[in-house]
């Protein structure tokens, strides 16, 4: 039986460039990475190819940093890599993947496309945003968070969630018209 | 900014949230809340409608199966010939006769009379009754005679079971003081020789 190092543990394998770090993120969230790889790409060997990428970008990463929340930080490198090699792909029209849906859903949230205003950077939405999802309930949470981070598909999150794909899609819908609203009322017209 | 922008705000949410749905036992946790709180109020109309149709089949079960006192057994009491007893007396006689058997256990009947008091009997000879009364006690032409009578037995009692119609005892241990013969044709006595015997007129 193969024991699962607490994340601790992990970090401080990192912390003492002991490579067994690697095998053990591995071991632990494998499977965690590969599904948020998958969700944007769509494609066993880009998925791999992300998912080694954010390995060795956690190596390069701690230290000198030391993660309050392992899982997270991983997750967050696991998406980027995969959201930029779904970029290069794109640029190849090589797209697919559960991205160009996501981003005609949040479409929904965006004013008006003239407003390129370089004053509400990027910090300062996620700063709304988590605001944002404080008001929410742990059901709308959970679905969103699933949805616009994960990139999960509607019917993954109907099974996550033990409810239907239409209840699961009038939430979004309506999660993203409240988003709108709260984003709008910051006078935010992304 | 562009929804490709908003996407890129979102990946840098706080890590509790991307921990908070990636934990699947929370998630677990969570939904099973949600389906409970959901099927709170089907469940409480499901056991509702139990309960209701619960209690119909038990009024209905202890109206239709429940025995009245109905009992037809023939009680007999003799006199002594060197006394002269009258027929209220040998009414009394019978009448206890009657409520002690009530007092037995039987599986004849739903029920059985723990205790009795007041008892009264009044009688009533046939030959003097109207011919309007008569029919209302049903009385054939053979029970007409000098040597018949109607008996009305008054009682107070307190039973354990179930009674047709009156159902379970009723509570703080209030006395019941009507025989719910069924209908009100009370008893026959009759006199052959020096026996008297009583029986309900019930069928």
């Amino acid at each position: 039986m193969s024991l699962v190092l607490e994340d601790e543990r992990i970090i401080e394998l990192y912390w003492n460039r002991n490579e067994d770090a690697i095998s053990e993120t591995a071991k632990k969230y494998g499977s965690y990475c590969n599904e948020i790889a998958w969700n944007i790409l769509h494609c066993k060997e880009d998925v791999e190819e992300c998912v080694n990428d954010a390995y060795f970008h956690t190596w390069e990463a701690i230290p000198p940093q030391w993660p309050k929340i392992f899982i997270a930080f991983l997750g967050k490198i696991a998406r980027n890599q995969s959201l930029d090699k779904y970029k290069y792909l794109t640029r190849e029209k090589r797209g697919h993947g559960s991205v160009p849906l996501v981003l005609d859903e949040l479409e929904d949230c965006i004013t008006s496309d003239i407003n390129i205003e370089k004053e509400y950077e990027i910090t300062v939405i996620t700063d709304l945003i988590n605001e944002f999802l404080t008001t929410l309930n742990e059901v709308e949470r959970f679905i969103f968070v699933r949805r616009y981070w994960y990139l999960d598909t509607i019917s993954i999150i109907a099974s996550r969630s033990l409810k239907s794909e239409n209840n699961v899609k009038s939430i979004l819908f309506r999660i993203r018209k409240k988003l709108k609203a709260t984003l709008n009322k910051e006078g935010v017209h992304i | 900014m562009n929804s490709q922008m908003l996407l890129e705000a979102i990946g840098n949410i706080s890590d509790n949230y991307i921990t908070e749905a990636a934990d699947l036992t929370f998630n677990k946790n969570v939904f099973i809340v949600c389906r409970r709180k959901k099927l709170i109020r089907p469940l409480l109309i499901a056991a509702l409608i139990t309960v209701l149709l619960c209690s119909a089949g038990f009024v209905i079960y202890t109206y239709i199966y429940n025995s009245a006192i109905g009992n037809t057994i023939t009680y007999y009491y003799t006199v002594d010939s060197a006394t002269t007893s009258s027929p209220e007396e040998a009414a009394y006689e019978l009448a206890v006769l009657y409520m002690n058997d009530l007092m037995t256990e039987s599986e004849e009947r739903t029920f059985r009379i723990t205790e009795y008091k007041d008892l009264g009997v009044e009688v009533i000879h046939t030959t003097e009754m109207s011919a309007e009364l008569s029919d209302i006690y049903f009385l054939l032409e053979d029970e007409i005679s000098e040597n018949a009578w109607i008996v009305k037995i008054s009682v107070s009692y307190r039973f354990e079971g179930t009674i047709s119609p009156i159902g379970s005892p009723p509570p703080n241990g209030i006395w019941i003081d009507e025989l719910y013969q069924a209908s009100p044709i009370d008893f026959l006595m009759t006199k052959h020789s020096d026996t008297y015997s009583l029986q309900s007129r019930y069928r």
